[in-house]
């Protein structure tokens, strides 16, 4: 069986790896453009379906990275690869690194972690706050110039295009995902749905799990629920996405790394009561096993939702450039 | 007594190198009417310009970017085509182009015309 990408899927992948390479504010326009003239060639051509067609219209328009050199006057091994390996990696690390400095400041950090690096933001004023985060960022930017002046700066982006965040769009995903937060907020907001999950032992020994912390935390998930629901249906919509619907997601997104940090931040996920049928030593390392295991699972949550909304920025300004 | 040299093959390269020089002031020189990308690349290949998109395109766009090209959609088809026509300042910028070029033929000239 054939392997080989059907043609408009060989379009896509090149128009989407053309806009990687691409600086944002000449990404939409040069995109809408050259699918015209990709339309235009294979239309002469003979259509999508006549063999060869999108191939070679694809091959007089060269590589995507030598054509993006080309509209920027940049030369494909060495600027383009460096400012595509910068813009992919700068945002993903800063926010990773912005994540767990608040996650040390709100844990009430005192020492830094790795001096002069990692540690709580300071809290004197927030001026002391903002400079704080600058310090983040430069840091950050500095680290990622030193990786690649380390690593080589061709090698990185190829590595790189593979951690791309897809964006699904279609009225299927929205769908599909509509579903799914209707399952999550059902479970988290029907005391009955929730207990009987969360909850240990069996039969009428069976009992909830969840800690006081933790259920205050449920008004919050909700406002994150509500907003990616709202982004769904405005996708739903529309039959795509638009410029609303990236900046609500932009605003879940955000909501939800909300949440995942505020998790991180909870002395204590789960209460086992005395009647769950372990004993006090057991219950502790349960709890203490659980608390560690969420608080990995946060942080990567956590990095993810904020690479996301970052993500869903650009777009947004790509498409307000157009 | 040695044999003569045999003449060098001919490389196609060595051509579309030369003609590359002037690929702008031809492609400005088309479009005195408002003319497509690929509409352009015919035209270009069958003057004896043959080029593809990937060379065309940077072109068309640095030259519209600089407003020696004043380009337009053309929505009233299924599919959308931008069309590029030359500007005021884009005849001054075929001018100036046009003057360096005779100056560079020139100075071939009168190099070539010395080599024995």
């Amino acid at each position: 069986m054939s392997t080989a990408p059907i043609p408009r899927a060989r379009i896509a992948a090149y128009l989407e790896r053309l806009r990687d390479v691409l600086p944002t504010r000449q990404a939409a326009s040069v995109l809408t453009e050259v699918s015209a003239l990709i339309e235009d060639r294979v239309e002469l051509e003979g259509g999508a379906d006549a063999p060869g067609a999108v191939d070679r219209a694809l091959a007089a328009l060269g590589p995507p990275e030598r054509l993006a050199a080309a509209l920027t006057g940049e030369t494909v091994s060495g600027d383009v690869a460096r400012r595509v390996a910068f813009g992919r990696l700068v945002p993903l690390v800063f926010a990773a690194h912005l994540v767990l400095a608040i996650v040390l400041t709100l844990a009430g950090a005192g020492t830094a972690f790795v001096p002069g690096i990692v540690g709580a933001l300071p809290m004197e004023s927030p001026l002391a706050t903002g400079f704080g985060v600058l310090g983040i960022f430069f840091t950050d930017v500095g680290l990622v110039a030193v990786t690649l002046a380390l690593l080589g700066r061709d090698r990185v982006p190829s590595l790189l295009h593979r951690l791309r965040l897809e964006m699904p769009g279609t009225r299927r995903d929205a769908v599909l995902a509509l579903v799914l937060l209707g399952l999550i907020g059902l479970l988290v907001n029907v005391p009955g749905f929730r207990d009987a999950l969360f909850a240990l032992g069996t039969g009428e020994q069976r009992a909830p799990i969840l800690s006081p912390e933790m259920l205050g935390l449920v008004p919050v998930l909700d406002v994150a629920l509500v907003l990616f629901a709202v982004r769904n249906l405005l996708l739903l919509a529309a039959g795509g996405e638009r410029i609303a619907s990236l900046v609500v997601d932009a605003a879940a997104s955000l909501a939800a790394a909300l949440v995942a940090v505020l998790v991180m931040t909870r002395a204590e996920l789960v209460r086992i009561p005395s009647g769950a049928g372990l004993t006090e030593a057991q219950a502790r390392t349960f709890a203490d096993l659980l608390l560690r295991v969420g608080f990995v699972v946060c942080l990567l949550g956590a990095v993810l939702l904020v690479a996301r909304a970052v993500r869903r920025l650009l777009r947004i300004r790509e498409l307000t450039a157009a | 007594m040695t044999e003569p040299l045999p003449p060098p093959p001919k490389d196609p390269r060595t051509e579309a190198e030369l003609r590359r020089g002037v690929l702008q002031l031809v492609a400005l020189s088309l479009l005195e009417e408002p003319r497509y990308g690929y509409e352009l690349v015919r035209m270009l290949g069958e003057a004896g310009f043959a080029t593809e998109e990937g060379t065309l395109y940077p072109i068309l766009r640095r030259f519209e970017e600089q407003g020696a090209l004043e380009a337009t959609w053309d929505t009233s088809r299924a599919r959308p085509r931008k069309y590029y026509r030359l500007s005021k300042d884009g005849r001054r910028v075929r001018t100036e182009l046009l003057e360096a070029w005779r100056r560079v033929r020139d100075a071939t000239d009168q190099v070539v015309g010395r080599t024995p």
